[in-house]
């Protein structure tokens, strides 16, 4: 279900002062990296791998914005609705993201290839409106530039 | 001005070691190896510095709290989950100079006797994460960092730890939990991280930006550092400005500058020319200063604390003229509720009724009492968590409500409405959305109306 | 040792004690929902805010540590902790759906009972019902518990339950802020043993039993005290009944023996005990006799067991009969100069006994009272019911008296059954002291008629030596009497004068006669003196029951 690398970042995180569970977040990043969602059998899968309860992963999985129970899309699109972005415009960027991808924020696009979604400040405010494009910072955003993006 | 933390931050390439190096990188590493813990604890207690993270509770005193029973691990763990709104300046140094933050947790993690520490960065910083790592892979092939840090018998490992989107991780037993991978549940004190913290072992947790002062404090000196700022306030402070001004960004003061002489300088003044109408001095969770209050402030603990409101993270928010406050409050509301952890009553139920009244205020479907109730709910959240965003969520609230009070006295339905139907006449939902004109039922008497349906 | 003052009342605690556990000794009600006295501390819903001289704030009396000469004010005294308090109540009121009557923890509801209370409940709600945070309902986990996600005040008392008592670690919160969420994995079933206990640690309705839902409101219950006869941990617990019908059996709190738990096996024993086809007349040659009296019944009994020529009495006991019990049979067998045949070893109770079945309660003797018929001499020379079994089939033995409770905990072993139902059809002059009809026991020349477990008074020892009292909760059914009743009336025919059948007397002589039980009172077993967690209505905890030998 992962990959060897991310096997390898995950055993590499457990320590011996530490219990099993230390190494979550980090394999619930690589799950979702990965598989792009973690959903009931990446849970059990990562319960088996540590030694956790499922009940245990599901609960810390689920207490993440960035660990999602749906897959998201290949890419993901996450636009910053943060104090210093809302006086920065970010409500119309958004709704204006909203029509040109023709998704939801939370929705992916037909084609599975983004994901729109809204974040709380996500510690860009100087490129405000901030977004993220995966893990890097487009800010200030300009949804014009989505067709651009087109062949992402 | 003397800058402590930006000097080479405008250096091409400051990442990588070479370029570093040639900035004196990691000499301040050099003379904290040569001096034992109790003398560098000194040192830094000397210098006066305070942490950044928002509280400013004095570093050195932190660390002396540090007392392990023999063999006993300790952990050092340098919070880098930056998420308080309007905040970006450990972005801006991890970024820019990376060495000067390992540089820090190493001469931090000697003077508690750590061996390993952590370097928790929040989820959304993974693309700077994958440079400090880099960073940290140069530091340590070189020698520096690692085994025998610059040949020295002091070893540490430093380990990067990504967060996934979780505002309490940066509240610091938030963070040892999440590192525990667990739900970033802040645990209740005593016990203090000090005694049982990551893995229940004795723990600091540092601040990105109080960590990355150590180099200049080790280098040029605790009485240098001191002699910067005020007395109270040593050093400088980085602040983040951002929202209606002409240019945003990461600026270095003094401590004792004047703020709004930092907004007009540094950032070259409220943007379009309009005049300022509120400016937030230190991050959502701090009370808003007026325009007029703004003006004698001070960037140091004390003069912000005279003023009612607190330095923080010093993520500075830039409100014009043009603001509307009671959506801005909004956004700030539903951001608490939103990142409110849920573990303890008050916060879970208080953050989410607070941004559900102020939803419905907004969408002019405001009941008469709404504001008091605003207030009454901030006042049963207030002193009664278990960590400090409850506390956070009503500075907002209360300091937006008390200071453009007319804003929001304008959403409120006309008085003659009784409030709503449910309320009036027992059980069952509301149906009749009151206010609305000639709706009979909603002018008659209360039958038992709420205390505040006067008002 | 600090000496702490709460509500102007003095008390002096160990270093380290929190100021709702000296509230609690003092017998000042702090509400609470997350504290139980069995968990670890969390301090999440923050009821128990009390007023501490010299602190800034209100301090959580159940994560704070005492200190000497602290002078506390619970909300009863203080303005300030009970205007929080009633704060926190309206907002775990905020998103409550408000279901109580068709909620079956009424009655017993943390919530309900601190929202009436006059010193800090009672407000007059500001949320518009409409407005309200819905969240999943009656959610079934598995055959004992069923979860009603918008009840829950996510005090996380269960999730520390499963993730530390029993370690399963099957219950979990998801999501944050109003919208965190009880719940197990994939709504699976618990596959937790102790699972039961959920519904006695949840302060609210969000998790209740499934045996019990909708069966009986609580406040029609009455409760009896009482030990259970599972196994032979003697977990304290109390029977919840109602016009002389067990409803339930929850665990009481006794921190010596079970803390606050029973397995999920020994909450529903009573099912066993009451359950099947129980033997409500004397009954001879598995026929019942028409009509007949008790008076008769022990007379043919006793004939039975007299005329036997030359040849031995053997009397076999039963670990699960009481201490009592045992001591008249004890009695019997010696009036009837056969004390060299007396055992009550089934099979390899006495190896048992302190064994362990999992990390927590259950023990792999699945009788009560093992070391009790051990300490009375019952473990006799000749080696149980393979030695009996072989002595009757030499024909070595004149008569049988049995005295024979079927496990309420699993079945009995095919091997046990079959060695009984051989030895009576080997002893034609057998009687039978029994709860229920049991094909194995049909070759009886006589069956009469026992109480069961929470039919009939008396004491248990546990696998430690802990000595502890069994109450009657309601009538045996039918003719049937409890065994020590039955046991004086053949005492009686042997020496013209009935000893006393009161099990209070008959445990003073063992007592004075068991070298193990020296010094005991009866009034001192009592296991009133041990509590119940959560306590109905009131909060008192903290006594232990009285551990003997």
């Amino acid at each position: 279900m992962l990959s060897q690398q991310a096997l390898h970042e995950i055993a590499s995180v457990q320590s011996q002062e530490a219990s099993s569970q230390h190494a979550l977040l980090t394999a619930l990043r690589c799950m979702q990296a990965e598989r792009l969602h973690v959903g009931p059998q990446e849970v059990e899968f990562l319960a088996g791998l540590l030694d956790l309860s499922p009940a245990t992963v599901e609960g810390v999985a689920r207490f993440y914005d960035q660990i999602t129970k749906e897959p998201v899309g290949r890419h993901v699109l996450t636009l910053c609705r943060g104090i210093s972005c809302y006086l920065c415009g970010a409500d119309a960027v958004a709704e204006e993201t909203e029509q040109i991808l023709d998704v939801p924020a939370g929705g992916t696009t037909s084609d599975g290839r983004l994901t729109l979604r809204l974040a709380e400040c996500i510690g860009d405010c100087s490129h405000a409106p901030a977004a993220l494009l995966d893990d890097e910072f487009v800010g200030p955003f300009d949804p014009q530039s989505l067709h651009a993006m087109k062949d992402l | 001005m003397t800058n402590v933390l930006t000097r080479h931050i405008e250096q091409r390439d400051q990442a990588r070691l070479a370029v570093a190096l040639r900035g004196g990188a990691y000499e301040g590493l050099r003379r904290a190896l040569k001096l034992s813990p109790a003398e560098l604890i000194a040192e830094v207690t000397a210098s006066g510095l305070r942490g950044r993270g928002g509280a400013g509770f004095p570093t050195g005193r932190k660390w002396s709290f540090i007392h392990p029973q023999p063999g006993q691990p300790v952990y050092l763990l340098c919070n880098a989950d930056e998420s308080e709104p309007g905040t970006f300046k450990d972005h801006y140094l991890l970024k820019h100079d990376p060495h000067l933050v390992l540089e820090g947790i190493a001469i931090a993690a000697h003077a508690i006797g750590a061996a390993k520490a952590y370097l928790y960065m929040r989820g959304e910083y993974a693309s700077i994460a994958r440079d400090v790592q880099a960073a940290l892979q140069e530091a340590s092939a070189a020698g520096i960092l690692g085994d025998h840090c610059l040949g020295t018998d002091f070893s540490l490992q430093i380990e990067i730890q990504l967060g996934a989107g979780a505002y309490i991780c940066g509240e610091e037993t938030g963070l040892i939990q999440s590192l525990e991978g667990k739900r970033a549940y802040p645990r209740v004190r005593p016990p203090f991280p000090a005694v049982h913290g990551f893995v229940d072992q004795p723990t600091v947790v540092n601040n990105v930006e109080t960590l990355a002062n150590l180099s200049y404090i080790l280098v040029e000196g605790a009485q240098a550092f001191a002699a910067l700022g005020t007395d109270r306030s040593t050093g400088t402070k980085l602040i983040c400005i951002s929202g209606a001004v002409a240019r945003p960004g990461v600026y270095e003061v003094e401590m004792g500058y004047p703020l709004l002489e930092a907004l007009r300088r540094e950032a070259a003044g409220v943007r379009l020319g309009r005049r300022l109408k509120a400016i937030i001095p230190g991050g959502t969770s701090v009370p808003v200063l007026t325009a007029e209050e703004a003006a004698p402030v001070m960037i140091d603990y004390e003069s912000m604390q005279a003023a009612g409101t607190m330095l923080g993270s010093g993520g500075m928010i830039v409100f014009d003229e043009t603001a509307d406050m009671p959506k801005a409050l909004l956004r700030i509301a539903e951001f608490y509720a939103h990142e409110s952890c849920g573990e303890c009553t008050p916060c879970r139920e208080g953050t989410g009724w607070m941004a559900w009244v102020l939803r419905r205020l907004v969408a002019g479907e405001g009941r008469p009492g709404d504001l008091e109730l605003l207030l009454r709910v901030g006042g049963n959240i207030e002193g009664r968590t278990i960590c400090g965003l409850g506390d956070a969520s009503v500075q907002p609230v209360r300091s937006f409500l008390q200071k453009f009070r007319p804003e929001f006295e304008a959403l409120l339905p006309p008085a003659r409405d009784a409030g709503p139907e449910w309320q009036r006449h027992g059980h069952g939902p509301r149906t009749a959305r009151h206010g609305a004109p000639g709706d009979e039922a909603l002018r008659s008497e209360p039958v038992d109306g709420p205390p505040d349906a006067a008002l | 040792m600090p000496m702490v003052t709460i509500d102007g009342r003095q008390i002096e605690v160990e270093p380290g004690t929190s100021i709702i556990q000296a509230a609690d000794r003092l017998g000042v009600e702090i509400p609470r929902f997350c504290y139980h006295p069995d968990l670890r501390p969390e301090g999440n819903c923050r009821m128990c805010l009390v007023e501490v001289d010299g602190f800034a704030r209100l301090a959580v009396a159940c994560a704070t540590p005492v200190a000497d000469g602290m002078v506390v004010r619970s909300p009863h005294t203080s303005p300030q902790a009970s205007q929080a308090v009633n704060g926190v109540l309206e907002f775990l009121l905020v998103n409550h759906p408000l279901d109580c009557p068709i909620c079956d923890q009424a009655g017993e509801c943390s919530l309900q009972d601190f929202y009436m209370h006059p010193d800090y409940g009672l407000h007059k709600s500001h949320v518009d019902p409409a407005e309200k945070v819905h969240k999943r309902k009656r959610i079934d986990l598995g055959p004992r518990i069923v979860l009603d996600a918008e009840r829950c005040v996510m005090c996380s008392r269960c999730v520390r339950f499963s993730a530390d008592v029993s370690g399963k670690a099957e219950l979990q919160f998801i999501q944050r802020g109003n919208h965190v969420e009880l719940m197990a994995f994939e709504d699976r079933a618990l596959e937790d043993p102790y699972a039961g206990n959920l519904a006695d640690v949840c302060p609210v309705g969000a998790l209740t039993s499934r045996d019990f839902r909708f069966k009986r409101r609580v406040w029609h219950l009455e409760h009896t005290n009482s030990v259970c006869a599972g196994c032979s941990t003697g977990c304290n617990v109390r029977i919840d009944h109602f016009q002389n019908h067990i409803e339930r059996v929850v665990p009481r709190r006794n921190p010596s023996v079970n803390s606050s738990w029973i397995c999920d096996e020994g909450r529903l024993s009573w099912q066993a005990a009451q359950g099947g086809e129980r033997l409500t007349q004397p009954a001879s040659g598995g026929g019942y006799p028409p009509e007949i009296r008790w008076s008769e019944a022990v007379k043919a009994a006793h004939e039975l067991l007299t005329d036997r020529g030359e040849r031995p009495l053997a009397v076999l006991g039963s670990a699960s009969a009481t201490n009592e019990t045992l001591l008249l049979l004890r009695r019997y067998a010696e009036q009837a100069h056969s004390e060299h045949w007396l055992d009550f070893r089934l099979a390899e109770e006495v190896q048992l006994v302190g064994e362990r079945e999992d990390q927590l309660l259950r023990r792999r003797d699945k009788h009560p009272n093992t070391l009790g018929a051990v300490y009375l001499g019952l473990a006799g020379a000749r080696g149980g019911l393979p030695a009996m079994l072989e002595a009757a089939q030499t024909g070595e033995i004149g008569a049988l008296l049995l005295v024979y409770y079927p496990p309420l905990v699993g079945e009995e072993s095919a091997g046990v059954a079959e060695g009984i139902a051989r030895l009576l059809a080997n002893v034609p002059r057998s009687v039978v002291l029994t709860t229920h009809r049991l094909p194995y026991l049909q070759g009886a020349a006589l069956q009469l008629p026992v109480a069961a477990w929470s039919e009939e008074e008396g004491t248990y020892t546990n696998f430690a030596g802990t000595v502890q009292v069994v109450e009657r909760a309601i009538i045996p059914p039918g003719m049937s009497r409890p065994a020590t009743a039955v046991l004086a009336d053949l005492v009686e025919h042997q020496v013209y004068r009935r000893p006393d059948a009161d099990a209070e007397r008959l445990f003073a002589e063992l007592a004075r006669t068991v070298p193990a039980y020296q010094g005991m009172d009866y009034a001192m077993l009592d296991s009133r003196t041990a509590t119940t967690y959560p306590p109905e209505g009131r909060m008192h905890y903290g006594q232990e029951g009285f551990a003997g030998r």
